[in-house]
């Protein structure tokens, strides 16, 4: 199961290799079609055998101390496999074109980074892993910083993911500075007792992870990338999300552990307080924004912050609720983005509040935005629903003020992506003449993306009762 | 007779069918709609009529059924999803008087209201796109009105709220529709909010959401809950915000007279029948809540007669028909709110009943209005004109006009609401939104040659260009 992982992984880093000798945006839809079933076919595979044996495969460190460079638990595989079949959908989604060779080279590269965020438990290959993803995103960002605007912006989402960089780098040295492998390994935290350096490591690890998420105050990266970036880069900074929400769930109880029981009891209030606040901010902005992809940018960074508050409830409810928050908060958001990137290559322009009518031109685009904007707001039966459900049932118990907070906080979520399809969807728009060419409506080839994402989170739903199941244990 | 006996199963069966049927055919005529291809008025209207007969056939079975048995309230669990060892979303029905008469009422005015939106929508280019959405208000509705927890009512207030929108927005390429659609989106979400609260609020409280262990295992008509006085405050007002939303009341009511611009059939079973009484039935099922609470009590009394007056004098002056209706509906539906408060339940139940009827035939004859009108005018011509109510005689004239001046402007709530609220609130969004703004304009290049206090941005650089 391991040599497949690993396979499709490498063949994704191969394949980011080769795309740099590729000048041809044909051959380079060819190949990232090709590459991206083959990772979809390997975590399958893996997926398989995982559920044949049902046990924990470990490959052990170059040392042999005990850490996991890909360790495939029951808990970690779904996301593997969910990822693999976004990146295929995103791959064979994105119009030709619409990713150029250099894009898609990051996006292979931010992937293979993606899944070793999922699949590693190694302090090391995190570390490096986030390194991976947060330069892949940044390249793009600066690449296409064209205007002095841009460039403003993309230093400030570079200040921002410098941070974590930095978190990410302390993290390596420091464990390659432990005096033994021991440190490399994720459960030498526990407890919190001994030295300084573990410590150190492990706030370092939940500052990258943390900073990842945008929350208040470091949410500007994540619109400004959603924007700015193209639509791989940007889509593998939504996909590695989920995954800074699994090692906050390790992290923090271990942070809490080191502190004292009247100041672990004053530190959860407060990131609770914390939280809220950062996810009304995010949610009151979102309202503001002319443009769908900051907006949508504004709506995931409010629900992480609800995510990570169900991680600090410490409660088995939120822990679930966060996990399956951040999957949806990505998978929709990456479906979204398809979405967007299919309205913008025909109308020209993506404008909340310009009543571009476009539902009269291209219904299926319309009935895709809706749905997924459906799916992002926790609409009955959808992922985010259930998760928001949790969320409630373990906020309230220890801080009701940040249950009703996420009440309020979805209800503004959903305001604005409604108001979104409205501004977009909906309206006089544009008079055509009858001798204007009209972009024909998303193909079935484009509609795999925004309905395989559907399908991943309609998945979701099933697995939800597996993933409680795995944190019981 | 044995076809009708009512067991476990067969109550399941016709409940799920209930609600079930209308939930296949939405995706079912939504797929057909994506097709290149144009599909055909005749297969669109002869499927959801099918599908809402066979629906109310179900319905009439389980009435049938109901009453030849000996129950009072049967709750049929369907489903259990197990979100960890200790949580689950329960999909629970309850089939009991009130859920029946409501279930039996929405369906027999929805196989109607379908088969006249046959006619009267005939070639409109969004024929197929309205039938999508009547097909998933009529799911919503029956699960909303068959929900046997606060959950799953929620799931069909969902449903509802979602159908409506999309079709006051019906006629998408006209602006007056669709700021209307996003105005009742607005309302909709607060009177969300409301609900979810009181729902987490009964929840937290009765450790169950399902009506009949939360409210002590008693039929309707009700017994009062067994809760603390202030606790079932709480909870009460939350609810009467979320019916202010849901059925425009006072001062939430003016998304009701825009959401008149959708197509008249949906109008007449939106806001003339259904939808605005969703928040009456949610009322309804929580009344042992309101038993508990006497300040509750009151302010549902207050809410529904501030709301009636209101609705009365404003509907007065209003110079269209369908307008005219909407704020009758609202004052009507306020009279209903006040009667919850007074603790009249079957009353409220009756009138609800025969004001869904009467307003749907209303609002369907809406279009005849103006022959109608004529043809009366003709009838009674010979007659002497109508004088002035007494009350308008008794009323000083310097009140009147200025009475009639506040209901010309609807008493000024939305300027107020829009003023108080909705314009400081974007304000505080703006300026929010310039924290991130400001940040990257700060790191900004500086042009060569320039200082950055004279730099151009990149909108004044594009100015002087031009």
């Amino acid at each position: 199961m391991t040599a497949w992982l690993l396979a499709s992984l490498g063949v994704t880093l191969i394949a980011a290799v080769a795309a740099t000798f590729v000048r041809s945006p044909f051959r380079v839809m060819r190949q990232r079609v090709s590459v991206a079933l083959l990772a979809f076919v390997g975590a399958l595979a893996a997926l398989a055998i995982l559920a044949a044996r049902g046990e924990v495969v470990r490959v052990p460190a170059v040392d042999g101390g005990g850490a996991a460079i890909v360790e495939v638990t029951g808990s970690r595989m779904p996301f593997l496999l969910t990822l693999a079949l976004a990146t295929s959908a995103l791959a064979i989604a994105a119009p030709a074109g619409s990713i150029s060779a250099r894009s898609m080279r990051r996006t292979m590269v931010g992937f293979v980074g993606t899944a070793m965020l999922f699949a590693s438990t190694h302090i090391v290959v995190l570390g490096l892993a986030s390194l991976v993803v947060i330069l892949s995103v940044h390249a793009d960002l600066l690449e296409r910083s064209t205007t002095r605007t841009a460039v403003g912006e993309a230093r400030l989402a570079g200040l921002i993911l410098g941070i974590a960089a930095l978190g990410s780098l302390a993290l390596v040295a420091g464990a390659l500075l432990a005096p033994s492998s021991e440190a490399w390994v994720f459960d030498s935290f526990s407890g919190g007792a001994g030295s300084l350096l573990p410590k150190t490591m492990l706030v370092a690890l939940v500052v990258t992870n943390l900073v990842r998420l945008a929350p208040f105050p470091f949410q500007a990266w994540l619109p400004i990338t959603l924007d700015r970036a193209s639509v791989g880069p940007a889509s593998i900074a939504l996909l590695s999300q989920p995954a800074a929400i699994l090692v906050l769930h390790e992290a923090f109880p271990r942070l809490l552990g080191a502190a004292s029981l009247e100041s672990r009891t004053v530190l959860v209030s407060a990131s609770a307080v914390m939280l809220m606040v950062s996810g009304a901010f995010s949610a009151v902005v979102a309202l503001v924004q002319h443009d769908v992809r900051r907006a949508i940018g504004y709506v995931v960074s409010s629900q992480n912050a609800l995510a990570i508050a169900g991680i600090v409830t410490g409660t088995l409810e939120g822990s679930v609720a966060a996990v399956l928050c951040a999957l949806g908060g990505a998978f929709t958001g990456v479906g979204l983005l398809l979405v967007t990137h299919g309205i913008e290559s025909r109308a020209g322009r993506v404008d909340a509040l310009d009543s571009l009518g476009l539902a009269r031109f291209w219904p299926r685009l319309g009935a895709a935005f809706l749905l997924l904007a459906l799916t992002m707001i926790g609409f009955p039966g959808s992922l985010q629903f259930f998760a928001e459900d949790l969320l409630l049932q373990g906020l309230l118990e220890a801080h009701p003020f940040a249950a009703y907070s996420v009440l309020a906080i979805a209800a503004l979520n959903g305001i604005t992506m409604l108001r979104l399809f409205f501004g977009q969807f909906f309206g006089p728009g544009a008079r055509l003449t009858g001798d204007e060419y009209v972009p024909p409506d998303m193909g079935y080839a484009e509609l795999v993306g925004p309905v395989g994402l559907l399908g991943v989170m309609a998945a979701l739903v099933l697995l939800a009762p597996t993933v409680s199941v795995i944190f019981e244990r | 007779m044995h076809f009708v006996e009512l067991t476990q199963k067969t109550a399941t069966f016709a409940a799920l069918a209930v609600f079930v049927i209308p939930t296949l055919i939405a995706p079912v005529l939504g797929l057909r709609i994506t097709r290149s291809r144009v599909p055909s008025e005749r297969a669109t209207g002869n499927l959801t009529l099918a599908g809402l007969t066979a629906s109310t056939l179900a319905a009439l079975w389980l009435c049938i059924a109901w009453s030849q048995s000996a129950h009072h309230a049967l709750e049929i669990h369907v489903l259990d999803i197990g979100l960890t060892s200790e949580h689950s979303f329960d999909f629970t029905l309850l089939v009991d008087s009130l859920s029946l008469t409501m279930m039996m009422v929405t369906s027999v005015i929805a196989v109607l209201v379908a088969r006249f939106s046959i006619h009267y929508l005939h070639r409109e280019p969004g024929f197929h796109r309205y039938f999508v959405m009547l097909n998933v208000f009529v799911a919503g509705m029956q699960l909303l009105v068959l929900a046997g927890t606060y959950d799953l009512l929620f799931v069909g207030w969902e449903l509802v709220g979602l159908s409506s929108i999309l079709l006051i927005g019906y006629f998408r390429s006209r602006t007056g529709p669709v700021n209307g659609a996003i105005r009742a989106m607005v309302t909709y979400r607060v009177a969300d909010v409301g609900l979810l609260f009181a729902a987490v609020l009964i929840h937290h409280v009765c450790s169950a959401s399902d009506f009949i262990h939360a409210f002590g295992h008693e039929p309707w008509p009700p017994r009062p809950a067994l809760m603390p006085e202030s606790t079932a405050t709480v909870i009460g007002v939350l609810l009467l915000v979320s019916v202010a939303g849901k059925s425009a009341q006072f001062p939430l009511s003016g998304w009701l007279p825009r959401a008149m611009e959708g197509p008249t059939p949906s109008s007449a079973l939106f806001y003339g029948a259904l939808s605005v009484h969703a928040g009456i039935y949610l009322l309804l099922v929580s009344a042992p809540i309101f038993l508990v609470s006497r300040v509750a009590s009151f302010a549902a009394l207050g809410l529904g007669v501030v709301t009636a007056v209101h609705a009365t004098v404003v509907g007065r002056v209003q110079s269209d028909a369908k307008s005219r209706l909407a704020y009758s509906t609202i004052a009507q539906v306020g009279l209903m709110v006040a009667a919850v408060g007074l603790h009249l339940f079957t009353w409220v139940v009756v009138h609800m009943v025969a004001h869904v009827c009467l307003r749907l035939y209303q609002l369907l004859r809406t279009p005849s209005a103006l022959r109608d009108a004529q043809e009366m005018r003709a009838a009674l011509a010979d007659l002497p004109p109508t004088r002035p109510s007494f009350l308008y005689q008794m009323l000083p004239s310097a009140l009147t006009t200025r009475l009639y001046f506040l209901a010309l402007n609807r008493f000024f709530v939305d300027e107020l609401l829009s003023s108080l609220v909705i314009r400081p609130a974007l304000y505080v969004a703006g300026l929010l939104a310039q924290v991130d703004r400001r940040m990257a304009a700060s790191l900004e290049p500086s042009p060569r040659g320039s200082t950055p206090a004279t730099r151009p941005t990149d909108r004044e650089a594009k100015l002087a260009k031009s």
